[in-house]
């Protein structure tokens, strides 16, 4: 279980127009990336060693290989194998959670089993299903939606377990149907541990990515930043690696947006499971 | 929970039997293809590992490395989180930054770790550092930030030294947040030391798997999985009891931060 301690309120600047408000928020959020990265950028150039190339250079090295369309490809087949991966962890993961959240007969039975496979290692079984089920897409999908289907599920049940039982015990002596009971009471309940399994899955998920596709490919971004190196491209290793860290950042990124929207009715906090 | 279930062991071991009989039918009916190996050749290679040096030379080799990175990430990310989580300025801007830092999977830069330090315990150890600092550094600058703003402005007004101030408020303030980040990291650790392992080859459990599989045993390659998944079991178990502990202790000394 996460800690939820409280946190210090920040003070928020006392508004003034609105316009320099945000502004000065903008700045406030933005300025400790902007020194690094430009710190990076500036200072790198003199520290540059082989294998740690200017800034610069690996910018240059990643523009170059995204142009020549190069890297396109790899990045088409790494974020679809992603995306479908995720997709199927999110589908069953929830279904099963919502289950197991329910009926907790079967939460205590599994409890051993389910702790069992939140700490397994997952990329342990990556060489295992690649030999068993060959180089093709769709053992990548399956280790990537094993991989994010744990942390969706335990989320999952910790949230659907947390609606209090007051809740639960009045939507059922009014006899709510299920259906309702389930849109009404329990997705909203579970849905801010829905979101950190989510986010978890997402991190989880990349590595599998990247994972997958050094172990046994020849395509992706994964076999991009493996074959670079082999090659002694270093740039475009760094490249492809800033890429993929970039990628991961965005959909992260966007996950809140998504989460800040549905949520929206409801104070922020953290909950959830870490997996 | 509506009701408690009084006695959870005997629903746990019967829902352990039927992972066990799942396994045993999916891998007997090769509806798995050569993906699992049945129960009898699992633990019968099993039992001839157990009396093998290179079962345990690997599993030393990979808590090795998870253990040398895992503690240099803490060594260094819980001093930056502490002091980070007391200095106003950067709380907002450090979202971004260790947003990215959460969501960039070091594993992308494994080739070049290897190209720096070669496929060796330091190449292990750097790759699982770089894993462990976020979630560690994390939890210590939201741990710092727990405690109260009052007593941090007190220590700074009988002008108690940053040293002492660090050691006696901020550190056993931000401690169990802390150990939750060292709960968290160390299973990053155990997966980035087996995943190190697999790509790039080093010594240790994960190149055993590949290993194992090159000469097609199946079972003795699930052998490591597994072993993986019980060292892990056991390490989150043990954190898990610490983590309780100085929680349970913080409670009872009366302690509401």
């Amino acid at each position: 279980m996460t800690v939820t301690l409280p946190l210090r309120t920040t003070t928020l600047p006392v508004a003034g127009r609105r316009r320099s408000t945000n502004g000065k928020t903008v700045v406030l959020y933005l300025w400790l990336p902007v020194v690094l990265v430009a710190l990076w950028w500036f200072v790198s150039p003199f520290t540059a060693t082989v294998y740690m190339p200017a800034l610069s250079t690996i910018v240059d090295a990643g523009v170059t290989a995204v142009t020549s369309g190069r890297l396109l490809d790899d990045l088409a087949f790494s974020m679809s194998n992603y995306l479908a991966g995720l997709a199927i962890a999110a589908v069953l993961g929830i279904a099963f959670g919502l289950v197991l959240g329910e009926v907790p007969v079967l939460r205590v039975a599994l409890t051993p089993v389910l702790d069992f496979m939140r700490t397994l290692p997952i990329v342990s079984i990556v060489p295992m299903v690649i030999v068993a089920f060959g180089l093709g897409r769709e053992p990548k999908i399956a280790v990537i939606a094993f991989a994010c289907f744990w942390p969706i599920l335990l989320n999952t049940i910790a949230g659907t377990a947390a609606v209090p039982a007051s809740v639960h015990e009045m939507s059922r002596s009014y006899t709510v149907p299920f259906g309702l009971r389930l849109r009404a009471v329990i997705l909203p309940g579970a849905a801010p541990a829905i979101f950190t399994g989510l986010r978890i899955a997402l991190a989880a998920g990349i590595v599998m990515v990247v994972v997958s596709e050094m172990f046994g490919s020849t395509t992706g971004i994964g076999f991009f930043i493996l074959n670079s190196a082999q090659l002694f491209r270093v740039a475009d290793t760094w490249a492809g690696a800033l890429i993929i860290g970039i990628i991961g950042y965005v959909l992260s990124v966007l996950l809140g947006l998504v989460e800040h929207r549905v949520l929206r009715w409801r104070p922020t906090g953290t909950f959830g499971v870490d997996a | 929970m509506t009701f408690a279930v009084k006695r959870a062991w005997p629903l746990q071991l019967a829902a352990i039997a039927v992972v066990l009989l799942v396994w045993q039918v999916l891998a007997a009916s090769g509806a798995a293809g050569t993906l699992l190996p049945d129960i009898p050749a699992t633990f019968s290679a099993w039992g001839t590992l157990v009396g093998d040096g290179d079962y345990w030379a690997a599993i030393g080799a990979t808590l090795l490395g998870a253990a040398q990175g895992l503690i240099l990430a803490i060594i260094i990310g819980v001093p930056l989180g502490v002091l980070a989580g007391t200095i106003p300025a950067v709380q907002k801007s450090l979202h971004i930054v260790m947003d990215f830092g959460r969501a960039f999977p070091v594993i992308a830069l494994l080739p070049v770790i290897v190209l720096m330090f070669g496929a060796t315990t330091t190449g292990k150890t750097v790759s699982v550092l770089l894993a462990c600092i976020f979630p560690i550094f994390v939890q210590s600058y939201d741990g710092a930030r727990t405690v109260p703003a009052s007593l941090h402005e007190m220590a700074l007004s009988y002008r108690v030294p940053a040293f002492v101030r660090m050691r006696s408020i901020m550190l056993p303030g931000a401690l169990p947040a802390i150990i939750t980040g060292i709960r968290l990291a160390a299973s990053m650790a155990l997966l980035v030391a087996v995943g190190s392992e697999i790509v790039a080859g080093m010594a240790g459990m994960g190149k055993q798997i590949t290993v194992s599989l090159t000469g097609a045993a199946t079972a003795q390659a699930f052998v490591y999985v597994l072993t993986a998944g019980v060292l892990g079991t056991a390490i989150a178990w043990l954190l898990g009891v610490w983590e309780k502990s100085t929680l349970s202790s913080r409670e009872s000394s009366g302690d509401n931060a």
